[in-house]
């Protein structure tokens, strides 16, 4: 494979100013070749691929399957002209889908960090603006709702079965309640990584974890073995308001999801990467929620392991979270 | 010549991203004061004398005002400056702009100003390895009553049982 591709890419770049001729050198190149089964069908792909952008194709409805997608590796297998090949594929099927031109980018995880996130619970007054900021930014369909829970709890518990996420309120925090927001913990040691049958979820080398979502095959096994419901699954295809969608998007975190992945908190990976804080924090409008590089001295949150008492949920469960509360 | 020049150009980055790094940039207040500078309405000597004995409701455009910070504080001019109502004046009667107002609070807030000060207590902006956006005290808690004022939250999600999730 990686000798065809190595072939492929002077020709390209050989003939892009003449699009005509690359694509009857492509041909000739399939014709000629000698046939093997997997660059056949790689050769017929690359064709459809570049005859679809050379000549303006009338928009079609983008099917349910398609070939590209069907033959398309794991994330981490992809070369960077197969990534490219992919995420042109993504923008154009969500063009054809909702009629929003995306960015599409796949920011890599950045050198000497370790991304952790605490949160205090002194602080945090249950509003719900982080729900709805996670929503808009990741553009979950009203059929998840957020990565984000919060859970009332009744004050000197910490039993999150004694509290619910469906409080209504009018004037929030509540007398004798405080308010527990739990999302991914993005563990070191996740059961939801050790579970998964195809390795469609891993944690980088900056602490988070992601989901390849068109390697995911639905079985669910990590949203059965996540103690903290942090996974969801799209049982349908996402209903997505196409005018409010974030254009801003990244392979591994906020595009849109086909129908029947799982789908998880990314730490708004397609933001934290390139240095800003997620969506959740922005929208705390009581400056509940720390977020930073744990490994940086300096950060809010290595400052709050130095000088606050940090607990996480079911430490019994020794999955090692990296999302830790504190009473400020 | 070349290298010395060289030198210079990358010791001045050095410089600035070092600078940068460490730049945490603190809200100015003075920028969101409604009625700030004082001084525009408070000049006169008289209007001061009649600020010296104080009842609520005050007269606009601070009607709305109300005191719920320490009942046993009545006084304004525990925090505000009498002498130029611009300015804010500590216990040990040096004088602050209300920029510097988080000195104030911490007078007795000590705790909360050294969290403030780490980026644990507050709100903060901007991104989490550069420049950093810090809120002061004040535009999160009315030093007036500074309880944190309830709000309403959003939305519940819908509950699987019962659509619209009528629960209370």
């Amino acid at each position: 494979m990686s000798e065809q591709n190595d072939s492929k890419d002077p020709e390209q770049n050989a003939a892009h100013d003449k699009r005509q001729g690359r694509f009857q050198a492509l041909a000739e190149k399939a014709l000629n070749a000698p046939i093997k089964r997997r660059s056949f069908l790689t050769n017929i792909l690359g064709m459809t691929a570049t005859a679809a952008a050379a000549t303006v194709v009338p928009v079609k409805k983008a099917s349910a399957f398609s070939f590209e997608k069907f033959f398309q590796k794991h994330y981490k297998e992809l070369t960077p002209q197969q990534k490219k090949d992919v995420f042109a594929r993504i923008a154009r099927e969500t063009k054809q889908e909702y009629g929003r031109a995306i960015n599409l980018q796949d920011p890599p995880a950045l050198k000497g960090v370790k991304f952790a996130y605490c949160l205090d619970l002194s602080t945090c007054n249950g509003s719900r603006k982080c729900v709805t900021a996670c929503a808009q930014e990741n553009n979950i369909p009203a059929e998840i709702g957020s990565y984000i829970k919060v859970i009332e709890m009744p004050i000197g518990s910490l039993n999150p079965e004694k509290g619910t996420i469906f409080y209504q309120g009018k004037s929030v925090p509540k007398d004798g309640k405080y308010y527990l927001p739990v999302q991914c913990n993005h563990c070191d040691n996740a059961p939801c990584i050790k579970v998964c049958p195809v390795e469609a979820t891993w944690k980088e080398a900056d602490g988070i974890v992601v989901v390849d979502y068109d390697w995911c095959i639905g079985c669910r096994y990590c949203q059965a073995a996540c103690p903290y419901e942090a996974r969801h699954f799209n049982f349908k295809k996402p209903t997505i308001d196409a005018s409010n969608m974030n254009t801003q998007q990244a392979y591994l975190s906020n595009r849109v999801r086909p129908k029947g992945v799982m789908e998880k908190c990314t730490f708004c990976l397609q933001r934290t990467r390139k240095g800003q804080y997620p969506a959740c924090l922005e929208a705390c409008p009581t400056g509940a929620r720390k977020f930073g590089n744990i490994l940086d001295k300096d950060s809010e949150v290595n400052q709050i392991f130095r000088n606050k008492r940090v607990f996480v949920l079911k430490e019994e469960l020794n999955t090692m979270p990296q999302f830790f509360y504190y009473f400020g | 010549m070349k290298i010395g020049a060289l030198l210079l150009f990358f010791s001045t980055l050095l410089c600035v991203s070092v600078f940068a790094e460490s730049t945490i940039e603190i809200e100015k207040r003075v920028l969101a004061m409604k009625n700030f500078p004082c001084m525009k309405c408070h000049t006169q000597k008289d209007q001061l004398q009649v600020l010296k004995k104080m009842t609520f409701p005050l007269n606009k455009p601070h009607s709305e005002l109300t005191f719920k910070h320490m009942p046993t504080v009545k006084n304004c001019y525990t925090c505000h400056n009498k002498d130029n109502l611009n300015t804010l004046h500590l216990f040990n009667k040096s004088t602050i702009s209300f920029d510097q107002s988080y000195q104030l609070c911490s007078q007795c807030h000590g705790e909360k100003k050294r969290d403030w000060g780490l980026g644990i207590h507050g709100r903060q902006m901007g991104s989490w390895n550069e420049k950093k956006f810090r809120f002061t005290c004040v535009s999160c808690h009315d030093p007036h009553r500074p309880k944190f004022k309830q709000m309403r939250a959003d939305p519940a999600p819908q509950h699987p049982n019962r659509k619209g999730g009528h629960h209370e």
